[in-house]
């Protein structure tokens, strides 16, 4: 078992936003809030060896707008009152908290909720990354539901989805209700033993995110900062990154009649690449051709500041560099791409895996040896 | 010879200055009732008319001086019971404001038992959270309170800063000005007839005051504008293109950069910069990474009082912070017009147009900035059932 302390929220900080690919949102507010609360105390961190087969345990995170989170600004209290609803409706007394999404504002959000009940926290999550919608996971995948959920809206009502319904469904319930109250709310839901979140958490996101974050904390330049990360990530279930592009924000445009927005880049010797957004960044194209796709990850760095950035912070001007990560096996067997390919963002075509596109980097890497 | 005036705001008194490029020129004091004669005093000492001076530019502190049990600001926060609001006035403003917490449901009941408080209350600032994207609450609340004053009443939501709390700050800014310095500004206008100086906001650019100049400008760098002032002046009186000013605010160190002569912008991590290792390691990733027009020896003015030594490519210049360095850094911001909308995703383009084309009429028109070049800025509003965006399009000056 480890203990979070405040020595890990900085590295937390960057680590998130790399996992968000563009997305997941961050709240620096929130960030300093735990910081602060972790002055003198400390969260269990639980691997997932370690979780008690029979003891149960709670997802939380938050739902809606993580521009808006600062709007009203969780205490935890409300995590208090709706684990509480949960235990109270399911019948089972919580062990431990769970995270959903890994990445952005969600990292964040069940340390508070942990902060806040003595809960330990596991170290896993059922996105691996930022994703917008609550069917994108792979509690989806293993044919297990996210309700009974308990949602608290930005007005402090509490809405409660106790019969098992189809997440999807439960998606757009319950966005529905965030939409009417203020735009952000939070849950608790995704009740489940040990046993189970065993075989169906990807492992150790909270030690992934912190090395992540450590290496924008440690490197000096550029050059560093890839060569850290490639270790970290070569090392870990994803993969070793690669560097997409390396160049200037010429342009971003809004397509009208679509969800799309897009930043054509545009590097020193003239390439163009051009990367296309919704929530997150879901596809890259360089010379017309595919450069990389969801789910593979596709984050930004800002070359002046050499942090991550999400895609709402990029600018004409900018200097960026966009790396790729390849997503977990799991979410790239099919019945994981049915759900968070790239077609269900709306671009028809199949998923390339950035083995597929970048041959030579992963042979010599040796990944496929 | 076409000169900047500078106004500083203390209390019941305030300080004028002027000066020309890297000049300054005059200094003096003022009290509410021989501020008329001191602008006056200044313009006759220098031997100028008022048809040469080309900018006015008012700057924090805005401390009323209260002394009296009346606040001139009542501020009403609309929220639910649970809501966290345990934030902080700006600094300098705190004995001034009167606030009120109170959800929507016991508004008008709460109302009425402080209705002699809100009466005499100069400025009524309303704030309730998510007001940007759903306005009706406070509209509501809006209508309710214009039945008990007819002084100004300020909404939060034409504030487009994310989060409550830099919202509030924002809005309280805001009210602490119309309060104090509203009055100055007709005097001012008064004053320069037929001429019509422009009138600028500095915390760290100059923003002209515009007809919706407040929401945008007001509060954003309030605490941090003497230090951005400050490294803005030394740069210019040393005449460097491009430095690095290191402070120590309480515990944590702050550190800024200045590009173009003028052009200030923070770069403190966002997190614990306390030590001075965590400086040094700063200044080692900023060292990769500086712009291509900083080469050779980079100045860096140490202003922390912590010993430093020189190390390449830097060139510490310790100094302490002095008030010419601040007027200097006041004189010399670069000014800018800027415009704000909240818009569909899809009309972001049309309305840039739309708005830089009212922008560029207005400079036209007051012949403000000289050279201007045009500057856009976007933050969308994720996840909501509709795509906002806050809009903001500017004209600025570079350079002096």
């Amino acid at each position: 078992m480890q203990e979070i302390t405040r020595e890990w929220i900085e590295p937390l900080w960057y680590g998130s936003i790399f996992l968000g690919s563009g997305g997941g949102g961050k709240s620096h507010l929130l960030a300093i809030e735990l910081q602060k609360a972790l002055q003198n105390r400390s969260i269990s961190l639980l691997s997932l060896e370690e979780l008690p087969e029979n003891d149960f345990f709670c997802g939380t995170g938050l739902f809606g707008s993580p521009e808006l989170c600062e709007e009203n600004l969780p205490s935890g209290l409300e995590a208090g009152i709706i684990i509480e609803e949960l235990e109270k409706h399911t019948g089972f007394k919580f062990k431990g908290i769970s995270i959903v999404e890994g990445a952005g504002v969600n990292i964040f959000y069940p340390l508070l909720a942990a902060l806040q009940t003595g809960l330990p926290v596991a170290d896993g999550d059922s996105m691996g990354r930022a994703f917008p919608e609550l069917q994108m996971t792979t509690y989806h995948l293993e044919n297990l539901a996210a309700a009974p959920l308990v949602l608290i809206d930005g007005n402090y009502h509490l809405h409660y989805f106790l019969d098992k319904q189809d997440t999807f469904l439960l998606e757009l319930n319950t966005r529905q209700i965030i939409g009417q109250q203020g735009g952000v709310g939070y849950f608790a839901g995704f009740p489940y033993p040990g046993s189970v979140l065993k075989r169906v958490l990807l492992p150790g996101t909270l030690n992934f995110a912190r090395e992540i974050g450590e290496c924008f904390l440690q490197a000096d330049n550029y050059r560093e900062l890839f060569t850290m990360l490639l270790e970290v990530t070569s090392n870990s279930f994803y993969g070793p990154i690669i560097e997409l592009f390396q160049g200037t924000v010429k342009k971003i445009s809004t397509f009208e009649l679509a969800k799309w927005k897009s930043a054509t880049i545009i590097s020193p010797k003239g390439e163009e690449l051009q990367l296309l957004y919704q929530y997150e960044n879901l596809l890259a194209f360089k010379n017309g051709n595919v450069a990389a796709s969801v789910p593979d990850l596709i984050s930004a760095i800002d070359l002046n500041e050499l942090k991550p950035v999400n895609n709402n912070e990029i600018y004409e001007g900018q200097r960026l560099a966009l790396l790729g990560l390849p997503a977990p096996l799991r979410l790239r067997i099919k019945k994981a791409l049915d759900v968070v390919g790239p077609q269900c963002f709306g671009y028809r075509t199949t998923y390339l895996p950035l083995e597929k596109l970048y041959p030579n980097h992963y042979r010599n890497k040796e990944v496929f040896s | 010879m076409k000169i900047v005036l500078g106004i500083l705001f203390n209390g019941q008194s305030g300080t004028l200055i002027a000066g020309a490029g890297r000049h300054l020129l005059y200094e003096g004091k003022f009290s509410a009732q021989s501020f008329l004669f001191e602008l006056q005093n200044c313009l006759i000492h220098l031997g100028l008319s008022k048809e040469e001076v080309h900018k006015i530019y008012l700057t924090p502190p805005l401390s009323l001086g209260n002394h009296s049990n009346l606040k001139p600001i009542f501020h009403i926060r609309l929220v639910p019971e649970q809501f966290n609001t345990s934030f902080s006035v700006p600094k300098g403003i705190q004995k001034n404001v009167e606030i009120l917490q109170v959800t929507s449901e016991k508004l008008i009941k709460t109302l009425k038992t402080r209705e002699e408080q809100i009466k005499k209350a100069q400025v009524i600032s309303l704030i309730s959270p998510f007001a940007m994207v759903y306005p009706e609450k406070e509209n509501k609340a809006f209508r309710v309170i214009t039945k008990f004053t007819p002084a100004v009443i300020l909404k939060s939501q034409n504030y487009p800063h994310l989060g409550f709390r830099e919202r509030e700050k924002a809005l309280l800014m805001a009210a602490a000005f119309t309060a104090t310095i509203n009055p100055y500004l007709q005097q001012l206008r008064e004053f320069f007839i037929p001429y019509s100086p422009g009138i600028f906001w500095v915390e760290n650019e100059a923003v002209c005051v515009t007809d919706n100049f407040l929401p945008q400008t007001c509060g954003k760098v309030f605490e941090l504008a003497p230090l951005v002032q400050i490294a803005r002046g030394a740069a210019v009186l040393f005449g460097y293109h491009y430095a690095l000013a290191l402070f120590k605010v309480g515990q944590a160190f702050k550190l800024f950069q200045v590009q173009n002569s003028v052009e200030v912008s923070e770069l403190s991590p966002s997190f614990s910069f306390t030590t001075i290792s965590s400086v040094q390691h700063l200044f080692a990733s900023i060292k990769a990474n500086l712009p291509e027009n900083a080469n050779g020896p980079v100045p860096m003015f140490n202003f922390s009082g912590y010993y430093l030594a020189d190390s390449y490519p830097y060139r510490i210049h310790k100094l302490a912070p002095s008030r010419q360095l601040r007027f200097l850094g006041l004189l010399t911001a670069p000014a800018e017009i800027t415009m704000l909308s909240f818009c569909r995703q899809e009309e972001i383009d049309k309305n840039k147009k739309k708005l830089l084309k009212r922008l560029q009429l207005f400079n036209k028109k007051h012949n403000f900035l000289e050279k201007p070049v045009a500057f856009s800025q976007e933050t969308s509003l994720r996840y909501l059932p509709f795509n906002q965006t806050i809009l903001k399009v500017g004209l600025k000056e570079t350079g002096i």
